[in-house]
């Protein structure tokens, strides 16, 4: 089996999150659970300010380069330009490898703002982890099909209602959109139905650390009944692919 | 050894399940090391409680040694403490209840005081889920309803299943504080060291390895409760001791 990458992970403070959590604990928790590599992501620049947590991942990352992989995260779409220069900023002085965004009611993605954000992580053949629901993905996906998307809990989330098989359903008309299985959900089956439907090549493992426990997200791939090179593919194999690891 | 306090059989609405059979969830059970489990069907949640009892007990006494049977029971179908003793007398240990998600009535209704006194004098155990399974299509019950029903029962021993994590956690524990006949199981909190922060909140005897089986796979409480880094002693209780005293079944 390949190298596991947990693909979702969080680091720094968050009140909403009730998060407070620094890189040298991420890595021990990554080690006690085998994890090779962790795709971060910065709480000050996800819920405050985009440059300050962006910069302090940054310089964890410098610190941690064999361990760390780093998404440059961007806290609203409404950033525009900003948000653009930004992801190029974070590429060239950190060697940051993906693009975090959110989306929530009060500032939905699918508002024009987001595609040269979008176009911007295409043009550096970036992934973006996406916390959007599976429909705000197929609007996305049509406006900037050559984007690469992960989308965050594969619809396992409350805005998405849970609606794993409408991920699975939206995921089939595009190919470069991409499920991410961290969720706090643990439907028996779901696994498998996204591996029929899209192969495993689609979807890609993530933990929420340090919201979710990652025992328990590592068991959903790990328990479910696919083939053991499905699972290497979920559990490492396509980001390695996708990041050119 | 491990008893799953929180398992069922059956069909569910909103998909079709990969296992739905008693048979299938024993499968289940002996690939991930679960040597016990306190059954209901799910046809209990939606469909004829009478029919979904039949069905979990005619399961229960084919693998005796495997199943304990819970009930479901509503105020539909004459539902109340009457069939409850009836239920009790054929074995069932517990009874599930279902207000406001899915059955529309009150945890303030005289049918639940009704099975929560009967529940009582019967030693069976009253399980009241937050959800019915750990996915967010579904609304949850506030966790500060049970605080009032479980204080006016306080001989009768409640299981509150479905709490997640960060503000549901937050008022789980501060709602057993305040009862000591309520009980908690896991099978949908997804925090990180959800497991270990219960025990440490709320004392390792209060605390119960549930999976949410068929609905949920099995596998991640297993390994939710087995790299929760508790003492050995701690574990035993959460993984089945506790499940096998309020069920009052000889497990050792």
């Amino acid at each position: 089996m390949s190298m596991v990458i947990d693909g979702h992970v969080h680091i720094g403070t968050s009140q909403f999150l009730q998060i407070d959590t620094d890189a040298e604990r991420l890595i021990a928790i990554a080690d006690a659970a085998g994890f090779a590599r962790i795709f971060v992501t910065h709480l000050t620049a996800l819920y405050y300010e985009m440059r300050e947590g962006n910069d302090c991942l940054g310089l964890d990352l410098a610190r941690h380069a064999d361990r760390l992989l780093g998404y440059v995260t961007i806290p609203t779409h409404r950033l525009g330009q900003a948000a653009c220069d930004e992801i190029r900023r974070c590429v060239e002085r950190y060697g940051m490898k993906g693009v975090k965004m959110y989306s929530h009611p009060e500032s939905p993605i699918t508002e024009a703002a987001s595609t040269g954000i979008l176009e911007t992580a295409a043009d550096l053949r970036l992934p973006v982890l996406g916390h959007f629901t599976p429909a705000e993905c197929d609007v996305l996906m049509q406006r900037v099909p050559e984007a690469i998307v992960l989308m965050a809990h594969m619809g396992g989330q409350p805005y998405a209602l849970g609606n794993w098989h409408l991920a699975v359903e939206v995921a089939a008309r595009h190919p470069n959109l991409y499920l991410d299985t961290a969720s706090s959900q643990i439907d028996n089956g779901m696994i498998e139905y996204a591996v029929e439907q899209l192969g495993p090549q689609r979807v890609v493992f993530g933990t929420d650390t340090p919201l979710l426990d990652p025992w328990v997200q590592r068991t959903k791939i790990e328990g479910a009944e696919i083939s053991d090179e499905a699972k290497g593919l979920i559990l490492g194999g396509n980001l390695q692919r996708l990041l050119g690891l | 050894m491990r008893i799953d306090i929180n398992a069922f059989f059956g069909h569910w609405p909103y998909h079709p399940l990969p296992h739905t059979s008693g048979e299938d969830l024993l499968r289940l059970m002996d690939r991930f090391g679960i040597d016990r489990a306190a059954v209901a069907s799910l046809r209990g949640l939606h469909g004829d409680w009478r029919t979904a009892n039949a069905e979990t007990l005619a399961l229960a006494r084919v693998h005796p040694d495997r199943f304990t049977p819970i009930a479901c029971m509503s105020p539909m179908n004459d539902g109340g403490a009457g069939p409850l003793r009836e239920l009790a007398a054929e074995g069932f240990r517990g009874v599930r209840l279902y207000p406001l998600l899915i059955q529309g009535y009150s945890l303030r209704s005289p049918f639940t005081h009704e099975i929560a006194a009967a529940a009582g004098e019967l030693n069976m155990m009253v399980i009241v889920p937050t959800r019915p399974m750990m996915n967010f299509r579904f609304p949850t019950l506030p966790i500060p309803e049970i605080d009032t029903l479980a204080r006016q029962h306080p001989t009768t021993r409640f299981l509150l299943s479905g709490p997640n994590y960060l503000s549901e956690f937050r008022a789980a524990t501060e709602t057993m504080a305040d009862c000591p006949n309520l009980s908690i199981e896991f099978a949908c909190m997804q925090g990180y060291g959800a497991v270990r922060h219960l025990v440490e909140a709320v004392g390792e005897q209060r605390v119960l390895f549930g999976t949410g089986t068929v609905l949920h796979y099995p596998a991640c409480n297993v390994a939710k409760l087995d790299h929760a880094g508790l003492p050995p002693a701690q574990h035993q209780a959460v993984a089945w001791q506790n499940a096998a005293r309020l069920l009052g079944i000889d497990a050792g």
